[in-house]
């Protein structure tokens, strides 16, 4: 088991520096000039080329991606050309490991822009993760013991028509409608836990995690209804019913089990690669999270974020791709982990 | 070549369900006059291929109509707006003229533009899975006959492809992205051409976006190289590419119709989300999704031009889909939903 959990963890490195060599090739290795995103409009050609060094464009991009390798392992300062920091070292700033790199356009390191954004988004992430799966599990069960009756095709079909109209469309109708026109529940503004209270923090969570969660249920329930519709005809179902258990044991307890490691995957990969969802959720509700930041930094063309932010996505699904892995043998004694 | 669509399945005359009696001729039928039957059975699949064939001749008709001049989605229309630019009138602005209203702000035709933007939004569907497609199936029939370290590698490369969020690199490799295709490929972009758009969002929907195909067609690979045709055209000397290309390659049409069929919603979604975040094709060329983003601003004053679009995304994603299903049922009974 220890042997399996090492090689997974080496395999994951590898993928992570072949994650940010792809990365690098694909911002930097065209014949596009980054430093000309990076210095911002009206920029000299004097201004640009300092630009260029101090985030070290100037280099080939096998040298850049080296250096940020380091940075990733040992952090590193900035501006990365020695002159630079000679000649001004009150103005470098040491970006700590592990160092995502350095925004030119708001003179930060990206961890810091990062680390402001992330509790929002994995707020946002966590309440979502709890209703979807709640509610897929919940209705898909519901579907599978009324298999083929009219609930299980409403459910089925209404969270298919449900996720096929666009998230960000039924965000601002729930924006528009149910949180400012009817009132239903107040506008939704993030608030820490540390300033309103739990209530507070869920209350406003409630509209953009709904729309994130309403994303992904389709999927869920359709998963959990085939699941458990594939063990209530096993024989062990029907041993458990003939001995009089109640229904509900017999769905809950004993059913449900055999959904549980493909919900376990799919809930990891999913939680994961979340953040795609949540660039949409966040700019609808205006939730300055890490998906606002992708937003943010595209419109200024801020590729030092950008680079942060997918490295960062790529690493997140990377480790919980080892980490399902690792739970699957964990619980389903049945995989090989040879 | 040597495909297995062509075994006679004979009906049982004691059990088998096509109900041919002794002494009645026996029908014989291929397995896909069965497929067929079984589609032809499913209700929804039928009605859903009805409406996904109505949505294809909507897309291939509206530049032929627009270039006549039946439908025109870019004269302003201003006259027909009240003093706070929603269109004068209930529900949008409906009339004769004017059968889906008028937009607010501008007052083109909305059907006009929606239909002109079924057409766009499908083609960037299309190419991109047909994109897709490609690399999909090549790298799985490549992956799943080659096996050994040929496997191995592009089994991590999907694990590397799956690990970037699609969404998330649209939107980021769009600023790079897009001056590199027009700077460096010469696409000619201004003035408004949705063109290097068309082309930016198509290449990362179809760069992303092959994985499940590839996986899925190593999968049914893995099956197939074990067959006696494949095995039989080895002996025979036959080439790699061959081999792959001509005998493989026939039979897997069930698996890549279903995965295509699966990846057009999904890409018609993923196009409406990227006009919602500014890096699909722009107006004034319209695309459901960037009809859809406009209506936003309007969504409280004028209800009609936010639920055209929406509904119109929603249906074609619905159908897409079911169709998929149904597809996938038909042609491979076992699957079982």
């Amino acid at each position: 088991m220890w042997a399996y959990v090492v090689r997974r963890c080496l395999v994951g490195v590898a993928l992570i520096m072949a994650l940010t060599l792809i990365t690098f090739a694909l911002f930097f290795a065209s014949p596009v000039d980054p430093a000309r995103f990076a210095c911002g409009k009206n920029c000299s050609a004097e201004q640009r080329d300092v630009t260029r060094a101090a985030l070290g464009y100037d280099k080939p991009f096998v040298v850049q991606w080296a250096g940020y390798l380091k940075g990733l392992a040992v952090g590193r300062d900035f501006p990365l050309d020695a002159e630079q920091r000679a000649a001004a070292p009150d103005q470098v700033t040491h970006c700590a490991a592990p160092c995502l790199g350095y925004s030119h356009l708001d003179s930060k390191t990206v961890n810091e822009m990062v680390a402001d954004a992330l509790p929002i988004t994995a707020s946002l992430a966590i309440v979502a993760l709890v209703m979807w799966l709640i509610g897929g599990v919940l209705f898909g069960i519901l579907a599978a013991i009324h298999q083929g009756s009219l609930i299980d095709r409403g459910v089925v079909g209404g969270t298919l028509v449900i996720y096929a109209f666009p998230s960000f469309a039924i965000a601002v109708f729930l924006l528009q409608y149910v949180a400012v026109k009817w009132g239903i529940v107040p506008l939704p503004r993030y608030t820490e836990i540390a300033d309103g209270g739990l209530w507070a923090w869920f209350s406003n969570l409630l509209l953009p995690a709904l729309t994130l969660a309403l994303l992904y249920l389709a999927g869920y329930v359709r998963m959990t209804r085939a699941f458990v519709l594939e063990s209530l005809s096993e024989d062990y179902i029907r041993t458990a019913k003939a001995k009089g258990l109640k229904s509900r044991t017999v769905v809950f307890k004993h059913a449900l089990r055999a959904a549980l490691t493909p919900l376990v995957t799919m809930t990891g990969l999913d939680f994961a690669s979340l953040l795609g969802g949540a660039i949409i959720t966040e700019r609808v509700f205006t939730y300055h999270g890490l998906g606002m930041l992708t937003v943010d930094a595209n419109n200024s063309s801020d590729l030092a974020v950008l680079v942060g932010i997918v490295l960062l996505a790529g690493m997140i699904v990377i480790i919980a791709n080892i980490v399902v892995d690792v739970l699957y043998a964990y619980i389903d004694p049945r995989v090989k982990v040879a | 070549m040597t495909t297995p669509g062509t075994q006679v399945e004979l009906a049982n005359p004691h059990t088998g369900e096509e109900g041919a009696t002794v002494g009645k001729e026996v029908v014989s039928k291929s397995p896909m006059r069965l497929a067929m039957e079984r589609f032809r059975k499913d209700t929804l699949s039928m009605i859903s291929l009805v409406v996904v064939v109505v949505y294809i001749i909507a897309a291939a008709s509206a530049p032929i109509l627009v270039a006549v001049g039946v439908l025109d989605p870019f004269t302003y229309n201003q006259d027909l707006l009240n003093e706070y630019g929603v269109a004068a009138g209930p529900y949008g602005g409906i009339s004769a003229e004017h059968p889906f209203g008028v937009e607010p702000r501008a007052g083109r035709d909305s059907l006009a533009r929606v239909w002109y933007g079924i057409s766009f939004s499908l083609s960037i569907a299309l190419v991109a899975a047909l994109i897709a497609i490609v690399i999909g199936v090549v790298l799985g029939i490549v992956s799943g006959a080659s096996g050994g370290w040929v496997d191995a590698i592009i089994g991590r490369i999907i694990d590397l492809t799956l690990a970037f969020p699609q969404t998330l690199m649209l939107l980021a490799l769009s600023s790079v992205a897009l001056a590199f295709i027009i700077e460096v490929l010469h696409v000619p972009g201004s003035e408004g051409s949705p063109l290097p758009r068309f082309i930016y969002v198509v290449g990362v929907l179809g760069l992303f976006g092959w994985t499940t195909t590839a996986r899925l067609v190593r999968g049914q690979v893995l099956t197939l190289r074990e067959r006696e045709f494949v095995h039989a055209a080895n002996l025979v000397g036959a080439s790699r590419m061959r081999v792959y290309f001509k005998e493989i390659l026939p039979n897997l049409w069930a698996p890549i119709l279903v995965s295509f069929t699966l990846m057009m919603p999904a890409f018609v979604s993923a196009e409406a989300a990227m006009a919602y975040l500014n890096v699909s094709v722009a107006p004034p060329t319209p695309t459901l999704g960037n009809v859809l983003t406009d209506s936003l601003s309007f969504v409280s004053s004028n209800l009609t031009y936010f639920i055209i679009p929406a509904v119109l995304i929603a249906l074609v994603v619905v159908c897409f889909n079911l169709l998929g299903d149904g597809l996938r049922d038909a042609l491979d009974p076992k699957s079982g939903r």
